[in-house]
């Protein structure tokens, strides 16, 4: 995928959103369009759908019950950030090899680090950032006309 | 009252140009919720938006129900390429209905769109006005169901709101039947159905949806049995997570007394599961359907 170029003014958060285990749907929705109006397109679009969810998946079942996803574009990256606030881990907990079918943990953000071009996993003030990237291949004005 | 998933059901996510179709709500959440999902992804896509509300509703208020994220489609609005409109703006210069009328007015509109620049034009519309205007129900039905030249192009897609407060419960079925597609009533449902061919699994799985999901899958291998195969069509299933997909692979492994278990899916959700250990399964195959455009 080709990196294209970004104004300062889209490292502006494209969503800044609150999430609790009743949101996902609306989440995903929210990020869909974000991402399609950033250039994402098929396939890379359903892969970063994906590996979002598993990351929100992951904050709302280990991570305090909710968090906070920002999605962000530029230097022709889309970013995701999902911030929760659980006890916190580190990319240890992400499995090296495909988990096997009857794993009850591990699969989701080994999936997402399988599907995004970076996952990266920090720790914040209050528990985890994760941090999914995904190449653009072209870049669209938000809201503008094709 | 509970409207059936069937053969022509799919998620709102999925509609595309060209596609006309049937949707139903019984509170206002709902209302909202799906026509802002059909609205959000048309102006994603580059196409023109229009929206027919319920004429009771003030245009300023229906765009804060569509779209109540700070600023979303704002500028959409302020460029035109979404709009709001009554019925009667869509059968000018006539003062009453007609289903000739409106379809002509629809064709324009769709030329307008494309020379503008848009990939296309979405209709979002709110039955209410059918009661607004007073119309007989088989002058709706009739242009519901004879409609298919507007969409031939692909260029023109819409989606049909119907209040199931305010319609009988036999004009809705009615008119479910009578689109080409019908709409599971929320972004974020999952349903499903069984043919004699097999499960068909429609909308989310998510962790929302994830026991209702898994019993279904539980449910067509009890009813299978003895018939040593299963049919899984995934293919309208608009999202699929891994916790579901290796629910699907870990009731596939263990289903003993099955020779084989077809699961029918979109390229995407095949690599998904070739990805989970789908192509460690023997008794498993998987066939690419349908691809997402």
């Amino acid at each position: 995928m080709t990196a294209s170029a970004d104004s300062d003014a889209t490292r502006l958060p494209l969503r800044d959103l609150k999430f609790g285990a009743d949101d996902l749907p609306r989440l995903r929705l929210s990020v869909e369009v974000c991402s399609i109006q950033a250039g994402l397109t098929e396939p890379h679009l359903s892969e970063f759908l994906l590996a979002v969810n598993e990351v929100v998946d992951n904050a709302i079942r280990h991570g305090g019950g909710g968090g906070h996803l920002r999605l962000q574009r530029h230097n022709g990256v889309l970013r995701c950030q999902v911030m929760d606030t659980g006890p916190g881990f580190g990319d240890q907990v992400i499995p090296p090899r495909q988990p096997d079918i009857d794993a009850e943990t591990g699969r989701g953000l080994w999936l997402a680090h399988e599907l995004a071009d970076q996952v990266t996993i920090s720790t914040g003030s209050a528990g985890s950032i994760v941090s999914l990237a995904v190449a653009l291949t072209e870049v669209e004005e938000f809201g503008g006309r094709p | 009252m509970s409207v059936p998933v069937d053969a022509h059901t799919v998620a709102v996510t999925q509609l595309r140009l060209g596609d006309h179709a049937f949707a139903h709500y019984a509170d206002d959440d709902a209302r909202w919720e799906l026509l802002s999902a059909f609205c959000a992804l048309g102006l994603a896509g580059g196409e023109k938006v229009v929206v027919l509300a319920d004429p009771a509703i003030p245009h300023d208020e229906a765009y804060r129900r569509l779209f109540p994220d700070d600023g979303f489609a704002d500028k959409a609005l302020a460029t035109g390429q979404l709009t709001f409109q009554d019925m009667s703006a869509m059968i000018r210069p006539d003062r009453h209905f007609t289903a000739e009328r409106q379809i002509s007015r629809l064709f324009e509109e769709v030329e307008l769109a494309r020379r503008q620049g848009y990939a296309g034009l979405r209709s979002a519309i709110d039955m209410a006005w059918v009661h607004e205007w007073g119309l007989d129900v088989e002058g709706v039905m009739h242009r519901e169901t004879h409609a298919d030249a507007l969409f031939a192009r692909r260029q023109y897609a819409e989606l049909c709101s119907y209040d199931r407060r305010c319609f009988a419960p036999e004009v809705i079925e009615a008119m479910r039947v009578g689109h080409p597609m019908a709409l599971l009533e929320r972004p974020g449902d999952f349903d499903a159905y069984h043919s004699i061919n097999g499960l068909h699994l429609i909308g989310d799985a998510d962790m929302a949806t994830r026991d209702k999901f898994g019993a279904a899958l539980s449910k067509a291998f009890t009813d299978a049995s003895g018939v040593g195969r299963v049919l899984l069509d995934l293919s309208r299933l608009a999202f699929l997570s891994a916790a579901c997909a290796a629910d699907l692979l870990r009731l596939v492994a263990q289903a003993d007394g099955y020779e084989r278990v077809d699961v029918l899916c979109t390229r995407f959700h095949a690599q998904v599961l070739r990805k989970l250990g789908s192509a460690r399964i023997k008794r498993l195959m998987v066939t690419i359907t349908r691809e997402p455009t």
